[in-house]
């Protein structure tokens, strides 16, 4: 079985650096125009060379979105874009366009193209269709089944599938709820999000369109035996901590998976950290049958704001057994956190005592980005992150 | 005037009616194979010389049994297909069938038109302003089309919302329904078919302002939702050149988004 590539979502440099760090093999981000979500910070040109660096630097790949529908008024200055994309070596382009896929081929631009989720790639032929026109791989539609995954990868094309996030309630791309209500361009990046509104219709009961999120921690197995590629992960606005977590329980998951010891026990407990990681409801929506009502939401907005991530570790001190972390979200003496990171395994950590950073002992630590001190006596790294214990880690041999 | 009307059939007795009206370009949405329509056609059922409509997404098994078809369509005389899926450009590009290209949120630059120069024509989306439009047909490789009465197509989801409403309240909510934003109150059609639910604007959308521009094939008539006493008096109207007057028959008519120029960048205000 080949190992796929774990793809993340990377809103910024720190988004990416994090992904990076924590397993993934790939990174997508956007430039400053052409990108669909034209409201996360996103990357200058200096940035994304700096980023093509710290990404080669580690042996992985990055690669660019240029997703949005054209109108013909934005396609100035995209030529340049993309011979500079080509000069400092991406990985390749997300493209959604079928024009912007002929200005590369037509220019002979040196970059390899990737067939956005936004063209709804659900068969075999759409699939051929693009391979003809020298696209590497695919991103298939969400609504792809293991019958659909199947006929197109035997098609020969590379085949990147979404595994974990937030679903278009639409086909991805089909979709101008947002123009319609607000004059937000869907597809050149302005959704608003119109599907997560609630509605009122003649029965009485609010209407709602706005799904779950998607978790495939379950279908995994399968995607891999299936040949899936890469599988990529949505939330370029997204936290340090989501990135981090989602990453590594596929990470982990990927590794169960090859060295045999996958079980649904795992599976339980990393679909339970993956919802407790978000602020919705994640389940395997279309890939063995339709979503039906419980892959939705109807009464009000049902997602839960979550203050789990405590904070990120800073350094760690071990002559003194002492975390210095910046603090995200309230904890104080007592609490019982958990500790995670790419090469700290899982484990629990019971307050005992916070330090202030002139050294003063404080009861809570109530200030979003506050630097503090607590005491732990097993070592931890940089960047590990400190979540508060909502679920007990799986203890096996 | 009226042969330049492309229109789409959604019963059996309106061919007989639209024939003797004057128009003569009769489009089908195909039984299986097509999404957002009232009735779908077997391809037996199809008059010759006209065009079938294929605006599904298709998946593995539509594919096959697409590909299946075309030996009917031949026998039939069909003359096109309208298609939004590049995977049924691949099945029938060697065929001889006129293609029109129908992706209805891409079809909004040049370029992408252009791209398919083998192809008939392709259908303008209404996503976009009157001078876009207008920068199109003069930047086309080829005679194009203009919706020029319809719903607009909102979106399109592989998800059943109102039989999962339905299930979930214990409700018996009719498959196609208006629902309203309690804030603006804008209202907006769902329609759930089986496998899909697309969801329409509310008011029906009416370009006639294009009604004179260069370049255009046809102008596309998607009667899906309206009633055929409307239908019948804006192509009457049309008859006659009174152009105008197509904006006061009904009330929920509209220009859609020819005049409406949308915004993308909005730092910092919406999550996601």
């Amino acid at each position: 079985m080949i190992k796929p590539e774990i793809l993340c979502p990377a809103g910024d440099f720190e988004r990416l650096k994090i992904a990076i760090l924590y397993g993934a093999d790939a990174v997508y981000c956007g430039g400053k125009n052409y990108s669909l979500r034209a409201n996360a910070t996103n990357f200058s040109n200096d940035e994304l060379k700096e980023a093509v660096k710290y990404v080669h630097k580690h042996n992985k790949k990055i690669y660019i979105t240029i997703n949005i529908v054209f109108h013909d008024q934005d396609f100035k200055n995209l030529i340049s874009y993309l011979y500079f994309l080509s000069k400092i070596k991406v990985d390749g382009v997300i493209v959604s366009d079928i024009a912007v896929i002929n200005i590369i081929n037509k220019e002979n631009i040196n970059l390899d193209i990737i067939v956005s989720t936004q063209c709804s790639v659900l068969n075999k032929k759409a699939a051929q269709f693009y391979k003809n026109l020298g696209c590497k791989r695919v991103v298939l539609a969400r609504e792809a089944m293991l019958k659909d995954i199947k006929a197109i990868k035997s098609c020969g094309i590379e085949v990147e599938m979404f595994i974990q996030g937030a679903m278009c309630t639409n086909f991805s791309g089909q979709c101008i709820l947002s123009n319609y209500f607000t004059n937000r361009d869907s597809n050149r990046g302005g959704c608003a999000q119109v599907c997560r509104w609630n509605f009122a219709c003649e029965e009485g009961s609010d209407f709602s369109i706005m799904p779950k999120d998607l978790n495939s921690v379950s279908n995994i197995k399968t995607l891999m035996e299936l040949g899936v590629d890469s599988f990529k992960i949505e939330g370029r606005m997204r936290s340090i901590y989501y990135i981090a977590t989602v990453c590594l329980v596929y990470k982990k998951v990927i590794d169960l998976i090859i060295t045999n010891k996958i079980d649904d026990e795992y599976i339980i407990y990393y679909q339970n950290i993956l919802n407790r990681c978000a602020n919705r409801d994640s389940v395997p929506q279309f890939l063995n049958n339709l979503p039906d009502e419980k892959a939705q939401y109807y009464t009000g907005r049902e997602e839960a704001s979550n203050q789990d991530f405590i904070g990120i570790v800073l350094d760690y001190d071990e002559n003194k057994s002492l975390i210095k972390l910046e603090v995200r979200n309230f904890f104080q003496i007592g609490y019982v956190l958990q500790i995670f990171g790419p090469n700290t395994e899982t484990f629990d950590l019971i307050v005992e005592n916070i330090y202030d950073e002139s050294g003063v002992m404080i009861e809570k630590a109530n200030h979003p980005m506050m630097n503090v001190f607590i005491s732990c006596n097993q070592k931890v790294e940089k960047l590990d992150m400190i979540r508060i214990k909502t679920i007990d880690k799986i203890e096996k041999k | 005037m009226l042969n330049k009307i492309l229109i789409t059939i959604q019963n059996s007795t309106d061919y007989q009616i639209y024939r003797d009206l004057g128009i003569s370009n009769f489009a089908y949405p195909l039984e299986n194979f097509a999404v957002g329509f009232d009735k779908y056609f077997k391809v037996s059922e199809m008059v010759e010389n006209s065009y079938i409509i294929i605006n599904k997404i298709l998946d593995s098994d539509d594919v096959i049994n697409l590909e299946n078809l075309i030996l009917e369509m031949k026998k039939q005389k069909i003359k096109g297909i309208i298609f939004s899926d590049v995977g049924v450009y691949e099945i029938f590009k060697k065929e001889k069938f006129d293609l029109i290209w129908n992706n209805i949120h891409f079809t909004i630059n040049s370029q992408a038109i252009n791209f398919f120069k083998d192809i008939y024509s392709s259908i303008i989306s209404n996503d976009i302003t009157s001078d876009e439009v207008k920068f199109i047909l003069n930047n086309a490789n080829k005679p194009l089309i203009i919706n020029l009465l319809t719903h607009n197509m909102l979106s399109y989801s592989k998800r059943n919302f109102i039989k999962n409403y339905n299930r979930f309240y214990n409700k018996n909510l009719n498959n196609k329904t208006i629902i309203k934003d309690k804030i603006t109150n804008r209202k907006m059609l769902v329609y759930d078919e089986e496998n899909s639910t697309t969801i329409f604007s509310s008011n029906v959308v009416n370009n006639i302002s294009l009604i004179n521009e260069k370049n255009i094939l046809f102008f596309f008539v998607n009667t899906f939702n309206i009633k055929q006493e409307f239908i019948l008096d804006f192509l009457n109207c049309l008859k006659k050149g009174e152009f105008a007057k197509t904006q006061y028959l009904i009330n929920n008519l509209d220009t859609g988004f020819l005049n409406e120029e949308m915004t993308y960048k909005i730092k910092g205000d919406i999550d996601d």
